[in-house]
This record gives structure tokens, sequence and C-alpha cells, in this order.
């Protein structure tokens, strides 16, 4: 007679609040746009120039010490960005293995599948600082450029005027 | 009702239920005081770890299937090597009697062999000479399920506070609701021991234990 033992069973048993389930389509979604993310923020966190070049360019004299203190401070504490993405980045890769392409995982891994998503969202706003310098100049630019362009429409209105009488 | 009463609760009605099935269909046995000792030894080493697991009583042991037809819902009791879910590979246990049967495991009881109730569907054919996986295999861990959702949301609401922040409008997904749970038989695990030193076969006089019995 075929028999199992305790021993046995208990081999074989597995925990059955760590079954596998299937992955919610919206935390799938934002496992695969964290990986995207990922590796954007690698890229800019690694070719992000030192603020010092950027203040010496006659371009960044409106925010150049705002750029200056926000992209030292990155550029100072590169290494530790750019360890945390390679880190969250392969913690994907590690998780993409384990859930068959983000299909199916157990309770463990869903939380551990979101951790990356967490990742991204908090580096986006902090991404949008650094750049908020980089707009606000650009937008100072065009606000200067466009009071020129005013100034001299009106100028030659003037001029016109002046000449017609 | 704290957990440990609940459980002790949820087996004394249970081994009322299985102590009718198996010794009422069968005559009065013989029990030798060897098997007697060793019931006791059993019921001994779970004790002095804390736990308790009721002895449903004295039969022999059996292979195969055996139905019980006259309780309503109809039962199944058969060799565990004869479950379909064990025979693919893994037997899905809750972690609460999973770490009872380990503590009482590394308490030194053995069984010698390991049987499973499984309540039957009402459809059930007596005919039928097998079960099917279908009818024992345990429905998705709801608690994974509703956090999956829930992460799931949570990372829609992200998704959508940035696109609203850009000024673009995203559809966050409705929740369709909780998965739905198939009403899926209960699972019963007995354990059984014999004298020492006869081969556990067929018509050898066990005593039964009840080990775990729960709902999915």
């Amino acid at each position: 007679m075929q028999r199992e033992t305790l021993g046995q069973f208990l081999q074989r048993a597995n925990v059955y609040e760590h079954t596998p389930v299937s992955i919610d389509p919206a935390l799938r979604r934002g496992a695969w746009l964290s990986w995207l993310m990922t590796s954007i923020y690698w890229v800019f966190y690694r070719y992000l120039p030192d603020g010092s070049v950027l203040v010496s360019s006659p371009f960044f004299r409106w925010t150049r010490r705002w750029l200056a203190d926000t992209w030292d401070f990155v550029a100072d504490h590169r290494q530790v960005f750019l360890t945390a993405c390679v880190f969250v980045f392969s913690m994907i890769l590690v998780l993409l293995a384990m859930t068959r392409g983000f299909r199916v995982a157990d309770i463990r891994l869903q939380i551990a599948l979101f951790t990356p998503v967490i990742f991204a969202a908090i580096n986006l706003p902090f991404i949008v600082t650094l750049l908020l310098p980089v707009l606000v100049n650009m937008l100072l630019w065009f606000c200067l450029a466009t009071l020129v362009l005013i100034a001299g429409v009106a100028l030659l209105g003037a001029l016109f005027w002046m000449a017609s009488r | 009702m704290n957990t440990q009463s609940q459980t002790r609760a949820t087996l004394s009605s249970t081994a009322y239920l299985l102590r009718h099935m198996l010794v009422t269909s069968h005559r009065t046995i013989a029990i030798a005081t060897p098997l007697i000792e060793r019931a006791e030894q059993v019921k001994y080493l779970a004790a002095m770890k804390g736990l308790s697991f009721p002895v449903l009583g004295a039969a022999p042991l059996f292979d195969g299937l055996k139905l019980v037809t006259s309780t309503t819902p109809a039962w199944a009791l058969y060799n565990l090597s004869h479950d379909p879910l064990w025979q693919t590979g893994s037997f899905p246990i809750p972690a609460k009697h999973l770490r009872r049967l380990r503590r009482l495991y590394r308490a030194g009881a053995e069984f010698d062999a390991l049987y499973v109730a499984h309540e039957l569907p009402p459809d059930f054919r007596p005919e039928q000479e097998h079960l099917e996986l279908s009818l024992v295999a345990p429905p998705p861990p709801v608690a994974a399920t509703r956090l999956s959702q829930r992460l799931g949301r949570t990372t829609d609401g992200i998704l959508a506070l940035y696109a609203a922040t850009l000024g673009k409008s995203i559809k966050v997904l409705a929740l369709t609701g909780a998965a739905g749970l198939l009403l899926l038989r209960d699972p019963i695990l007995m354990g059984t021991v014999i004298p020492p030193g006869i081969n556990p076969e067929p018509g050898v006089p066990a005593v039964w234990f009840l080990l775990a019995a729960w709902r999915w």
C-alpha cells in the first residue's frame, strides 16, 4: 500500500497563503513603467553635468546660483543615485524572472514588486526639481525676448509715426 | 474567540463528524496494547508542545477511495497518496496548521499513513472511482489577490496624480470587485498509527488522529 508519513508530508507541504496569484494589470503596468523610468533616471544621473559647468555659461545667468546648488548636490552624491538605480534595476530583473514576466506572484513578491514603483514615483518630482531652474531660466529668457520684441516694434512704430508727421 | 480556541472548536466538531464516518462504517476491532501505547505516545508528545489532536477512534487502514454518502454533504476519504493535489507535487496547507504539524513532528511524533477527507459536491456521482483535481484544488488565496488589487489601485493613483499634474487626464481603472470565491470542498487531514513492527497494509488496525481541518 502506497502511503505518506507526516515527515514526507511536511517535505512537500507548502504554505497556502504563499500560493502565487495573478498580478493585477495596473501593478504589472507600474512595474514595466518603473523599469523604463529607472533606466531613464540612470542615464540622467550618469550624464548630468556639474553645476560649475553651467554657472560659467551666460545662458544660465538668471538661475545660476539655484542651478549650481541643486546640480552640485546631485553631482556630489552621484554614486549614491547611480547605485540606487542599478540596485532597483537589478531588483526588477530578478522579479521579472521570478514572476514569469510580471504575471504571477505570491504575497511577498507582490510587495517587492511595488518597491520599484515607489522608487520611480519618488525620483520623478526630484528630477523635476533639478530641471526646474533650467525651465525657469528658459522662461525668463523667453519673457525678455518677448519684451525686447515688443519694445522694438513699439520703437519702430513710433519712428514711422514721427516720420509721417 | 481567539485563534487557538477557534482551532480547537473546529477540530472538535470535525472530529465528531469523522468518528461517525470512520467508526460506524466498520465492525468493532480489537486494539492491542502496543497500538494503544503508540497512540498514547503521540498524544503525550503533542501535549508536551501544548498541542491537541483529537483521537477519532480505531479502524483498520484501507486503500482506495471510501465514499460516505449517508451524510450531507457526502464525503470522500482516501489515502493521501491518491489525492490529486498531492500528485501534483505539492500540497498547500494554511500556515497555522503547517506550523502545528511541524511542531508535532519536531516533538518526535510520526504517523504511519496520512489520509484526507473531502466534502463532495451535491452532483458527485458515486460511480466515479477517482477524484478530479478540479474537485479538490484550492482557490487563489484571497489575501494575495486583494493585495494585488490594492497595489494596482495605488499604482494607478500615482500615475493619475502625475498625469493630472502634467495636465493630461488618465483613466484610473475601477476595481472590478473582490474575486469571487469558489465554494470548494474543505479538506481534512488525518494521521494513523499502527502497532510497531507491522507493515502498513489495508486491514491493519490503526488509531486515527485528526491532524488538521480548514476552510479555503
